[in-house]
Order: structure tokens, then sequence, then C-alpha cells
């Protein structure tokens, strides 16, 4: 990774696993393909993230 | 997150449109397409969009004119192309390769290559399970500026 962050000039992010993101994304995509989705508050937005253990400056959502 | 207040029925009807061709095709819906099943006209299309660009719901094309963006789905190639069980779809990115079986409640595989070392990389959802090479998502940008660019997020 170093590598890449030295070529493209980018600062680092946040590194997920590949299973911290499944985890991530079934809470997240839940309910989206439904025609009554009315979108979701930044504050359900965060306690998904939390649930999974993504926390910190880097995700804050406000 | 979505600011929805401002959002119409309509807006909502528009929305569901896109994110139910993209489910069974796997590809954006045309302007004029969406116009003629909402019963409505292709500007009207275009001012839903973009509330619904602005409550980070869809993101169209810089100009207007087609759906870039349902998150997880792409309306234009990328380097995830995800297959599922039903039909094959560009994903936005790493996050967006694995939400196409999350939100589809389905497998989903993803072929696509390491940013860093250029080599193929194979990733996703089988019977439920997640399996494929090992590797690490890297993301660039904090969530909270996410759509200040969506592009490039």
């Amino acid at each position: 990774m170093n590598d890449w962050l030295a070529r493209t000039g980018h600062p680092r992010g946040a590194v997920v696993s590949f299973e911290q993101m499944w985890a991530l994304v079934q809470p997240w995509y839940a309910g989206r393909m439904e025609p009554k989705w009315r979108g979701r508050t930044a504050a359900e937005a965060q306690k998904i993230l939390e649930k999974v253990g993504l926390t910190g400056p880097f995700w804050e959502l406000s | 997150m979505s600011s929805a207040g401002q959002i119409t029925d309509f807006d909502w009807a528009v929305r569901t449109n896109i994110y139910q061709f993209f489910g069974e095709s796997g590809r954006a819906p045309a302007l004029g397409a969406m116009a003629a099943a909402l019963g409505g006209t292709e500007h009207q299309i275009r001012v839903s969009l973009q509330r619904l660009f602005e409550a980070h719901e869809i993101a169209p094309s810089p100009d207007g004119n087609a759906i870039w963006m349902a998150n997880p789905f792409s309306g234009v190639p990328t380097d995830y192309v995800v297959e599922t069980p039903d039909m094959t779809c560009y994903a936005n990115c790493a996050w967006d390769a694995l939400g196409v079986p999350a939100i589809l409640g389905t497998d989903g595989w993803t072929r696509s290559h390491c940013a860093e070392s250029g080599e193929q990389l194979e990733f996703g959802v089988r019977d439920g399970l997640l399996e494929g090479d090992d590797g690490v998502i890297h993301l660039v940008t904090p969530i909270g500026h996410a759509w200040d660019d969506i592009g490039f997020t």
C-alpha cells in the first residue's frame, strides 16, 4: 500500500478487511431496494458503522 | 446521508425505478424510459435526479442526462464487475462490489485487480458466504466527505 500511496500522492485513509466490509454492507444496504425506502439519517448510519467497529474521525458522518 | 425533506413522492418513484432497473438488468435505465414508465417528462426526471443527488441517493452524470451511480450500482463501466445469479453489473468500488450481493440478497462475485500490484483479484459471496482472494480495502476519503466528490470517492 505504501507504494500506491507514494505513486498516487493520496493520503492514507482507512483500511478495512473484506470480512469487515461484508459485515458493514449487509445492514448498510438493507432495505434500499424497497419502494418504501425514504433514506436514512446520519445518526442511523453512524450506528451501523459503530456496530461493525468502524469508529474514529475517518468514520464520522457529521 | 439523506436530507429527504424536499424530496417528492415522484422523486422517490424515480429512485425506485432506477434501483429496480439496476437490480433486474444490471444497467441504468435511460431517462426517456423512466419518463415513460412514470408518466412524466425527461425534464421532470432531471429535476428529480438533482434533488436525489442533493439527498445523496442518486448520482446523475455531470450533464444530467444519465444515471452515473445508484450505490452500489454504477451506470458506467468500472474495474468492479459483479456477477450475480441473474445478471452482471458494475459496482462503484470495492465497498460497493460487496454491496451488490448485500442489496440484492443474492450471491455476487467480483473480478477486479489490486490497485497496487495490478494482479487480478476475485472476491465475493457464494452460497451466502464471503470467499475469494485475501486482501484489504483502502478507503481514501473520510466518509463524511464521500459525496463532496462522489466520483473520486
